[in-house]
């Protein structure tokens, strides 16, 4: 099935725009994330600490929510699904 | 009318002083989470270092508000146009404005709440560093983020004497907005000066010895750790009150959210970047300064379009000026650059428009600048433009005509 990616601030310049992804059957945003990681390193870095887990900085919504607000990096994907990244917000 | 605004940082003052002058019948209130009245945050670093005295930061409060200090927003409730505290009172409201601002980003990774480790964002945090440094052990500290916050704290602890160890996670130093040519410029300085930069690195673990312990194995025993990672948005409070948020708030031109009567502004509000041309949270003092006032005259029904933000910070740290604005780290056919022993000059254009630039070690004309790009006048790719000298007086020439023709071309 497909979702489609949306790539904010940063993780634009990492990832491209906009773009659409396959993924297997009930894959979750952790594993669609690793899958982008898992072949730009960079992205990888800068997504998840040493532990695994995400960055407290990044947002990730799925379909407009947040996914602290749905199970997190376990939330579901199914045919259709937006995902968007957004990078930490510097203040000044 | 009773207008009610939720924080008391520079989007809601401003917009309780323009409230207060534009509809001098209404009830003006404003709710702030800190007991203390509203300060300047900007000012904190000169505050650590000494320069600034804490009775100096104190904004002025607009005369004719109520100020209730101490009260957090728990909840708002739409229906009866309620704001619920803490402390279990309930604020009614006709309009409302959101201006809770953000919180910094505070890791979660073991010792990350030990005592001497601090993100900067409130007053408390510097009273309690000023209290942490009488008890110097180390004289080190270990700074994790190289943006502003990160380059601010470390160039006062710097003049406080401090070694530092800079953490960074990605590969140069102010990511956000320079590009590797400029960060090198500021990193060669920082290293000058003897600051240990450690790029593509995390804190991982902090104990209560004072190691922090980073992701490449190193340990640095120091007294202090500060992160300055960035900051959130303060939402959390709106949850399953139906207004709309994505990475902020969402709002409209008017600044108004997805449910009417219900505004938001500075650090929380997602608006139009004028620069990315999409919705973004630009946390910055005078952006919020500017969505406050626009907010108030909506909220008086008197309609205003807010013409939209974009990304620009000026910053002095370690004897070096540095403005970063709009594009910044762009690269493309019209990206001029130009550096010296003592500077760094890149501009960014897109179809003859300035879109971004970054001045490091000399800036002139930034407020100009600025100005071009908010307007976006078209300016000409001349050298005097990448060196910091274009003129108000070389945009007459080029467009031989008072430079709003050009704008009135461009839309």
């Amino acid at each position: 099935m497909k979702v489609a990616v949306r790539a904010f601030a940063e993780f634009r310049d990492l990832l491209g725009g906009e773009f659409s992804v396959s993924v297997r059957e009930g894959e979750s945003v952790g594993g669609l994330l690793t899958a982008l990681g898992s072949t730009n390193p960079a992205f990888q870095s800068r997504i998840r600490q040493s532990d695994g887990n995400l960055k407290p900085a990044i947002i990730i919504l799925l379909n407009g929510r947040s996914i602290h607000s749905l199970r997190g990096l376990e939330s579901g994907l199914t045919e259709g699904d937006v995902v968007a990244i957004f990078s930490p917000i510097a203040g000044g | 009318m009773r207008y009610l605004i939720i924080g008391g940082g520079p989007a809601g003052l401003s917009a309780a002083a323009t409230l207060r002058r534009i509809d001098r019948n209404g009830e003006v209130t404003v709710l702030t989470k800190e007991a203390f009245p509203p300060y300047s945050r900007i000012a904190l670093a000169y505050l650590l270092t000494g320069a600034a005295r804490e009775e100096w930061l104190f904004l002025p409060v607009p005369s004719g508000i109520t100020l209730a200090l101490g009260e957090e927003a728990t909840g708002v409730d739409p229906q009866s146009r309620e704001v619920l505290t803490a402390s279990g009172k309930r604020f009614c409201y006709d309009r409302l404005l959101i201006a809770t601002g953000a919180a910094p980003i505070r890791p979660n990774l073991e010792g990350s709440r030990l005592p001497f480790v601090y993100t900067i964002r409130d007053l408390p945090d510097v009273r309690g560093i000023r209290e942490l440094l009488k008890n110097k052990r180390t004289g080190h500290a270990v700074v994790a983020g190289a943006g502003p916050v990160g380059l601010e704290l470390t160039d006062a602890l710097h003049q406080l004497d401090f070694t530092i160890t800079l953490v960074i996670s990605s590969d140069r130093v102010f990511s956000t907005m320079l590009d590797l040519q400029a960060a090198a410029f500021l990193q060669q300085r920082l290293v000058e000066l003897g600051v240990d930069i450690r790029k593509r690195t995390d804190i991982v673990r902090i104990l209560p010895s004072g190691d922090a312990v980073l992701s490449t194995g190193e340990i640095r025993n120091c007294d202090l750790v500060i992160f300055g990672k960035g900051v959130a948005p303060s939402l959390g409070f709106l949850q399953r009150c139906g207004i709309e948020t994505r990475q902020g708030i969402r709002v409209d031109e008017h600044l108004e959210s997805s449910i009417a009567g219900v505004y938001a502004a500075g650090d929380v509000a997602e608006t139009m970047d004028i620069v990315y041309e999409e919705p973004r949270v630009n946390a910055l003092w005078p952006v919020a300064f500017e969505q406050g006032r626009v907010a108030a005259y909506n909220m008086a029904s008197q309609r205003m379009s807010y013409e939209g933000s974009f990304s620009r910070n000026i910053l002095r740290v370690f004897g070096i000026s540095i403005v970063a604005a709009g594009k910044g780290r762009a690269e493309g056919p019209e990206v001029r650059c130009e550096s010296g022993p003592d500077y760094f000059h890149k501009i960014v254009l897109e179809e003859g428009v300035l879109k971004g630039f970054v001045f490091v070690g000399e800036s002139r004309n930034e407020g100009f600048y600025l100005d071009l790009m908010r307007r976006r006048i078209p300016a000409s790719c001349g050298s005097s433009l990448l060196h910091g000298s274009f003129e108000f007086a070389h945009l007459m020439k080029s467009h031989g005509s008072h430079p709003s023709a050009a704008r009135r071309r461009v839309h």
